[in-house]
């Protein structure tokens, strides 16, 4: 069984600081088929903010997928991501880093702190939106996430 | 004649003079005369004599080993002895014995042995000469002593000359030592200085004489004084040294100086004395420390230019996916919905977007090369081949191009880079081709430091006038519609190759097909990337 089936709107938080991207993504889901809730925050700091429900995160879902940038402003991607790794209220949420670096230590380093997966951001549009709705795909239908059963 | 005898050359009046002193008379020249005809054809039994003599010598025997040589000498012999007493002595005859000086000086024969052929000469003459006047007493005496007194002219010529000579030599060599372009000092045994050159005060300030009598370490500083004497030793066993010091300068200043240092020996062999040669390299070492600075700030400024065109590739394409993906993104929502002006002017703003991605792209291929470098690996050129040809064959089998290839060579490289630069040669060869199916031809040979790879085309060729252009960066010779490209290809290629240590060409015309020959070095040491 995978998210769709168990009746409720799937969470995303995407971590990327450029609104372009933020608004690409965006339209990219809403031609999802999945119903889905996207939260956005613009840097690291934030990231962590919301996954720890401090302040005005005090109410926020628990992200079923987690987009992340690598280049972020005040704690980057890879800060972020060792962090989630590190928690262990945190660390089963699949994280996918999302980026546009196609830096080989970059790769080598987020799966040496447990990645789920590394996406280069595609240049060309349409492949832009399919990429993103292939992660959406894959981790809504396909996978079995351990929200599922926690829930 | 040389230049060394002209100017002993005397004059009548001298001549006279010379022989008024010797007090020969008119009488001696008639008895001479006499004597003179008296001796015809004699001269060369005495000759003859005097040559089995000068073979007992090992000095004149070395000398005189050539047959043809020695006829010739004893003929000039027999005309000298006989020219001796023949009652002549102008200024011909003069310049004549001057010759013979100068000459024997320049073949080393010293003046020992030449009189020693007058006395010879006169030990088979005075003889003669009291034999054929035994009857008259004073004729015999006065005729003796005339000749005596014309060798002894005879003499004092040639001894003046071969001196005169050796003076001239001396002075030339002098002149060498003082014109020198280096300092050259003289030294004694004890490291004494005995001769400067005037170059020394040029250089290093001393006076000659504030050097004369002082120990050649004067000229170094404290510091150089312990090597310096070290090297001595080996001088003294006749070991010649060079190398750089610093030397002092008379005001106290150090500078950089090429020093050559040689004994020289006597005849046994023994160093009696030292000459030091040495130049100021100041301005040298200047000129090559600017040289090595301005290397390595070239060497800087072409990283930090290659490292710009990275960054600002990859920096530059994240604001133009935005541009490019929102027009897409417009062109997709909109088009058709507003007027027609709206989409054309998207269209435009889609395909400059697209386009520039292509350049970005190409521009990042083109800086990896320079600042993303894998290190040398032994490389099978067959198997690079064997993968461009793998990436190709989807234009190969449309274009259905004939390829021939030699046997490739092993060599040293990139795997990934030299795949690209054959990738791009055969794929030009492709893609520029005429109106028949392309043949292309792929051959090697040994050009002894390096390998040197051939790909020929029977393609559309290219006009002579366009040789260099094809190789820079974005230069395109046709239009897009007929060839698409960013002109990115050949500049790869021309830097994959420099960085392999090779070169690159074109040989073609235009619709005469082309070869494209470069080269690639056998043996390469990683540069520092």
């Amino acid at each position: 069984m995978s998210i769709e089936n168990i009746g409720r709107v799937a969470e995303f938080l995407l971590v990327e600081d450029n609104p372009g991207d933020v608004r690409l993504t965006c339209e990219a889901l809403t031609e999802s088929k999945v119903k889905n809730n996207l939260s956005i925050v613009g840097d690291g700091m934030e990231a962590m903010a919301f996954l720890h429900r401090e302040g005005k995160y005090a109410d926020a879902p628990r992200p079923d997928v987690i987009l992340l940038d690598l280049n972020l402003p005040k704690k980057n991607g890879l800060e972020v991501l060792a962090e989630i790794k590190a928690d262990s209220n945190l660390k089963r949420i699949p994280v996918v880093i999302i980026t546009s670096s196609e830096a080989e230590q970059d790769v080598l380093k987020t799966y040496d702190l447990h990645v789920n997966c590394y996406v280069n951001k595609p240049v060309d549009l349409e492949q832009f939106i399919k990429v993103v709705q292939s992660i959406e795909t894959f981790w809504l239908t396909i996978v079995k996430l351990p929200s599922e059963i926690m829930d | 004649m040389t230049d060394s005898n002209t100017s002993m050359i005397m004059n009548d009046r001298e001549i006279a003079e010379r022989l008024a002193f010797l007090r020969l008379s008119p009488r001696d020249i008639d008895l001479l005369k006499a004597l003179h005809s008296s001796l015809e054809g004699r001269h060369a039994a005495f000759i003859d004599d005097f040559y089995i003599q000068l073979q007992n010598f090992d000095t004149t025997r070395n000398l005189l080993t050539d047959p043809v040589l020695v006829e010739r000498l004893k003929c000039k012999q027999e005309a000298y002895f006989d020219r001796l007493i023949a009652g002549n002595y102008d200024l011909d005859y003069t310049k004549d014995r001057i010759n013979i000086g100068v000459t024997h000086h320049r073949i080393g024969l010293k003046p020992q042995w030449y009189l020693g052929a007058y006395h010879y000469y006169l030990a088979w003459l005075l003889p003669e000469i009291q034999q054929q006047l035994a009857n008259d007493q004073n004729a015999c005496t006065d005729t003796m002593q005339a000749v005596i007194k014309v060798i002894l002219f005879d003499i004092e010529l040639a001894v003046d000359a071969y001196f005169h000579a050796d003076h001239e030599m001396l002075r030339l060599l002098a002149q060498v030592f003082q014109s020198n372009i280096e300092g050259v000092i003289i030294t004694d045994i004890r490291r004494q200085i005995l001769h400067v050159n005037n170059k020394v005060a040029a250089i290093a300030g001393y006076r000659n004489e504030d050097l004369i009598g002082q120990p050649i370490t004067l000229l170094l500083p404290a510091q150089e004084r312990e090597t310096f004497i070290s090297h001595w030793q080996d001088i003294k066993q006749g070991e010649p040294w060079q190398g750089e010091s610093l030397l002092q300068h008379s005001q106290g200043n150090l500078f950089p100086a090429w020093i050559n240092i040689s004994g020289v020996k006597d005849e046994t062999g023994t160093v009696t004395h030292f000459i030091v040669e040495f130049s100021d390299i100041s301005a040298y070492r200047t000129a090559q420390e600017a040289l090595s600075q301005r290397t390595e700030e070239l060497a800087r400024s072409n990283k930090e230019l290659e490292q710009f065109a990275y960054v600002a590739s990859h920096d530059l394409q994240e604001p133009l996916r935005m541009v490019a993906s929102f027009t897409q993104l417009l062109s997709r929502r909109y088009r058709g919905k507003l007027d027609s002006d709206a989409d054309e002017f998207i269209h435009y703003a889609v395909d400059g977007a697209t386009r520039m991605q292509t350049l970005i792209n190409d521009l990042l291929a083109y800086s990896r090369i320079g600042s993303r470098n894998k290190p040398f690996e032994p490389v099978n050129l067959n198997s690079v081949l064997q993968r461009a040809l793998a990436n190709l064959h989807v234009a190969i089998e449309e274009s259905h191009a004939k390829i021939v290839y030699d046997e490739l060579p092993n060599t040293h490289g990139d795997l990934t880079q030299l795949t690209q630069l054959f990738q791009n040669l055969i794929g030009n060869a492709v893609k520029f081709r005429g109106e028949l199916p392309p043949e292309i031809g792929i051959k090697a040979s040994d050009a002894d430091k390096c390998w040197r790879i051939e790909i020929q085309d029977n393609g559309i060729g290219i006009a002579p006038e366009f040789f260099d252009r094809i190789f820079v960066i974005f230069q395109r010779l046709h239009n897009k519609e007929d060839y698409p490209g960013t002109g990115i290809g050949l500049s790869i290629c021309k830097k994959i190759i420099e960085r392999h240590g090779g070169q690159i060409e074109v040989k073609s015309d235009r619709g005469q097909g082309a070869t494209f020959i470069f080269t690639l070095l056998k043996t390469l040491t990683e540069e520092t990337n």
